[in-house]
């Protein structure tokens, strides 16, 4: 009896410390970076948008105020500009139906798109603050709300563009904040873009020797399989391409490591490796582009 | 012929109707002071944001209780835990400061306790007076402004674990 008692003693020591030393290895979480910048009206500079209006440097420089105060570091997006230029990514080496534009934020997960506007009334001035959140690769939005600043007789807009920031900006950092207790329950979202590459006689219709199976299908059965919580959005698919504007990864692997999207391509590489089928990545961010050809 | 003592007792018995009528009398027109129940503290949604900037908000909290200083005081953690639990609508905290208030009150009992029963919620009030108040029957009726440091609340329950920092 007194040896039972000392093995299932030494069981619990194990079992405890085991766990222990299970948590000390988990790794922190990778945090979004995230932006703020201004509202840029089509085939306008965001560097032209931020520079004409005092109003929209007010109410930028506000936004990043409240993130910095819950401790999130923000990008600069005219430094990040210096550094890397505007980017587009056409995706040259596929087919596609529609001319695809992509614009880019380089290392920014998310960000924070602020608009400012006047309101001159007989009863007092008035600014409005657009605050609106995206994720950047997903173009999924996180987080939107609108600020007025009290009516007030006075020429004095930036102080009415801080009052209406103040008064909206916890709020919305707080929705923000929602959204990411989901990606912590329902994982984050990446964006899977499969298409064919032209000079290759391979279609989505292709049937599959083996199960008899579409191309597209197969491809449709492995994300199922493979997202987290098999959670996913098919946006369209055509003969040449498939896009998944919503394919949910969790944000930890089983080891406890912060899941990398890398792997999440390399495992939809070797997939289409076992069917013959070359697929070469694009990776930026959150989003994979795949381009498919026949071995 | 009657005993002495039996005479007596006629006579006390006699007396004894008359005197019990007289002590009725006496205790009917007697007035007597009605004691207010004791309220006990239930959070109730009347809590509004008054003004607010970059650090702080100001309240008005509506609460009643037997005495100014008890409904002063439950005014104030009523303030508290709309802004912990709840949301106030149309305020800088619209949506609740703790995401899961059950999940809370299970895993940190003993620091919301401390925060909010023992009075540690007092740290993070700048500002707090009766703002208005009026007897009404027994008890008194008290709306009583407060001024909470919001951002230094936020922190003191990151700290303590009861919410998470901003992110994943």
């Amino acid at each position: 009896m007194t040896k039972y008692r000392y093995c299932l003693n030494f069981l619990c020591v194990l079992i405890f410390t085991s766990s222990i030393y299970a948590q000390d290895t988990d790794q922190p979480t990778a945090q979004p970076n995230i932006m703020v910048i201004p509202f840029a009206k089509e085939g306008q500079s965001l560097r032209h948008a931020y520079e004409q209006s005092d109003l929209v440097r007010v109410a930028v420089v506000k936004v990043k105020e409240a993130f910095d105060k819950r401790g999130v570091n923000t990008i600069d997006f005219r430094a990040r500009m210096k550094q890397m230029g505007n980017t587009e990514i056409l995706q040259e080496d596929q087919t596609s139906d529609l001319k695809d534009v992509v614009i880019a934020m380089s290392g920014a997960d998310i960000y924070v798109e602020v608009e400012a506007s006047k309101n001159n009334t007989e009863t007092g001035n008035s600014v409005t603050i657009i605050m609106s959140v995206y994720d950047a690769f997903s173009g999924e939005s996180l987080a939107n709300k609108v600020a007025n600043s009290p009516k007030v007789y006075t020429e004095n807009y930036e102080k009415l563009a801080e009052k209406a920031v103040e008064r909206e900006v916890e709020n919305l950092l707080n929705t923000i904040q929602e959204k990411f207790t989901d990606m912590i329950d329902n994982g984050r979202t990446i964006v899977l873009n499969i298409g064919i590459d032209e000079d290759s006689e391979l279609s989505m219709d292709y049937e599959d020797e083996d199960s008899f199976e579409l191309l597209s299908d197969l491809i449709e059965n492995w994300v199922v399989e493979n997202a987290y919580k098999s959670q996913y959005r098919l946006q369209g698919t055509t003969q040449n391409r498939m896009i998944f504007d919503i394919v949910k990864v969790p944000l930890k692997d089983e080891n406890g490591n912060n899941f990398r999207v890398s792997r999440f391509a390399a495992q939809f590489r070797k997939f289409m490796r076992d069917m013959d089928i070359k697929a070469e990545q694009i990776i930026q961010g959150n989003n994979l582009v795949f381009t498919l050809s026949k071995n | 012929m009657l005993h002495e003592k039996q005479i007596a007792m006629i006579k006390i018995l006699k007396v004894i109707p008359r005197l019990s009528i007289l002590i009725l009398l006496l205790c009917s027109c007697s007035t007597q002071k009605k004691q207010a129940t004791d309220i006990p503290f239930n959070r109730t949604g009347e809590v509004r944001q008054t003004a607010s900037d970059r650090s702080t908000m100001t309240v008005v909290s509506n609460y009643r209780a037997e005495t100014v200083a008890k409904a002063a005081r439950y005014a104030e953690m009523n303030a508290l835990e709309n802004i912990l639990f709840k949301g106030i609508p149309n305020s800088v905290q619209e949506q609740p400061m703790v995401a899961d208030e059950n999940e809370a009150l299970n895993k940190h009992r003993t620091v919301l306790t401390r925060l909010i029963d023992k009075g540690e919620y007092e740290k993070f009030v700048i500002e707090s007076y009766v703002d208005y108040s009026e007897k009404q029957n027994q008890y008194y009726f008290v709306r009583q402004s407060i001024t909470f440091d919001v951002n230094s609340l936020r922190n003191h329950l990151e700290k303590e674990g009861v919410i998470k920092k901003f992110g994943l």
